[in-house]
């Protein structure tokens, strides 16, 4: 059954938890837990997945072809072989640059009202 | 999912107790990462335990349980959302296949004459024909539109604003073109025929712009010219009519063959349309808010 992809403009704005998926798989491939480190590492901690959201977040972000299951297993001496890898897509790389973009301009907006400097 | 022999205790509960809580989602949901999960929350609790001991162990699971259950619900709500779309794409396309043979019944009905055992041309099944007309050509516009609403839950998150426009456009004429029949049944009056004949234009029309979409954007699994093969020949004929009527200043009078070329082009493609759509059902999964 085929399933079509969505346009990347489709996909945005995106929530929180998608947006910092993607960003953690932007620098390679990773399993669910160093998903789950890296996106506690980024928000500083503002962020913080349990297992279900995490994997819910993946089924979905895999059927709307954001990310895509990696083939490659690591040496099964260094890491658990039945771990999976995710990696990120075409259309999840145009889809993380889109909202990367938008979430600039919303900042650049706030910074023009000098929502920064505290003096709004 | 193995422990180390020298593992804690409390790791050890945790982690079964954990494999006990996954029974609360979907089984298919626990099949595809029930194991993940495990290993995931097995290295959560290496690292809580590492860091701060039981009270950081406490406070995992304290966050583990609400989003298990949190995620759980959501599991099963899309699993249910998904199940009911896929079923209701199925049966729009069904929609759209009768919907198109009912219209081109319909309006085959409204060719023939008015029974008359005296009038040669007049056959006694016309007596039926007669009465079937107004239903069918309400039903088949109805059922029309219920296909074009499948065609927005089914392909509305790909086709863009435009594309949803579109299927909005042959939804709701189709339904404003069905009152506009029954109004002409009980009135026959000009203001209810042209209610019924451009919103059945507008239909048309709403299916053929869609089919521009679905060639520009290749969003079918297969056949993306249908739509636009289904849509045009209703809209083509009333703007050929017009430019016609401007030209010569009378509505033209087709002959009999152009309407049945019409009709039967139309259905052929809505047939198609139809297939495509019940044997294509599974909606687009998107990714939904979490987090």
């Amino acid at each position: 059954m085929a399933v079509t992809s969505p346009l990347p403009e489709d996909l945005l704005p995106m929530t929180p938890a998608m947006f910092n998926i993607l960003l953690a798989l932007a620098d390679g491939e990773k399993h669910g837990y160093a998903m789950m480190l890296e996106v506690e590492a980024n928000t500083g901690g503002s962020i913080k997945m349990g297992p279900g959201t995490l994997y819910g977040s993946i089924k979905r972000m895999l059927a709307s072809g954001l990310i895509e299951e990696s083939d490659e297993r690591p040496d099964p001496a260094l890491d658990d072989e039945r771990r999976r890898y995710y990696r990120l897509s075409g259309l999840g790389q145009r889809a993380l640059h889109l909202e990367a973009e938008r979430l600039e301009h919303q900042v650049s907006v706030a910074r023009f009202k000098h929502v920064l400097d505290g003096s709004a | 999912m193995e422990t180390s022999p020298n593992a804690p205790r409390s790791l050890i509960l945790s982690i079964r107790l954990y494999q006990a809580l996954l029974a609360i989602y979907p089984s298919s949901f626990r099949r595809e990462y029930g194991w993940q999960m495990l290993q995931v929350f097995g290295d959560c609790c290496r690292r809580a335990l590492r860091q701060a001991g039981l009270p950081g162990l406490l406070r995992l699971w304290s966050r583990t349980l609400l989003d298990a259950v949190q995620s759980a619900l959501e599991e099963h709500a899309q699993r249910g959302v998904d199940m009911s779309k896929e079923k209701f794409i199925k049966l729009s396309g069904w929609a759209l296949m009768l919907g198109g043979l009912a219209v081109v019944l319909g309006w085959v009905a409204s060719t023939r004459p008015e029974y008359d055992r005296h009038n040669a041309l007049s056959l006694p099944i016309d007596r039926y024909i007669n009465v079937a007309e107004l239903p069918l050509l309400v039903m088949g516009m109805l059922l029309l539109s219920v296909g074009f609403t499948g065609l927005l839950v089914r392909y509305g998150k790909t086709a863009g604003a435009f594309g949803r426009l579109s299927l909005g456009l042959a939804m709701v004429s189709g339904v404003v073109s069905a009152v506009g029949m029954v109004g002409l049944a009980i009135y026959d009056s000009n203001p209810w025929w042209s209610m019924f004949f451009f919103s059945l234009t507008f239909q048309f029309l709403g299916a053929t712009l869609f089919g521009v979409v679905c060639l520009r954007r290749q969003m079918l699994p297969r056949w993306n010219g249908l739509p636009l093969f289904a849509g045009i020949w209703v809209p083509l004929f009333v703007v050929i009519s017009l430019i016609v009527e401007q030209n010569s200043g009378t509505w033209v009078e087709w002959p009999e063959w152009v309407f049945y070329s019409i009709w039967f082009l139309s259905l052929a493609g809505l047939t198609g349309l139809g297939y495509l759509l019940q044997s294509d059902s599974q909606p687009a999964v998107m990714p939904a808010a979490a987090g």
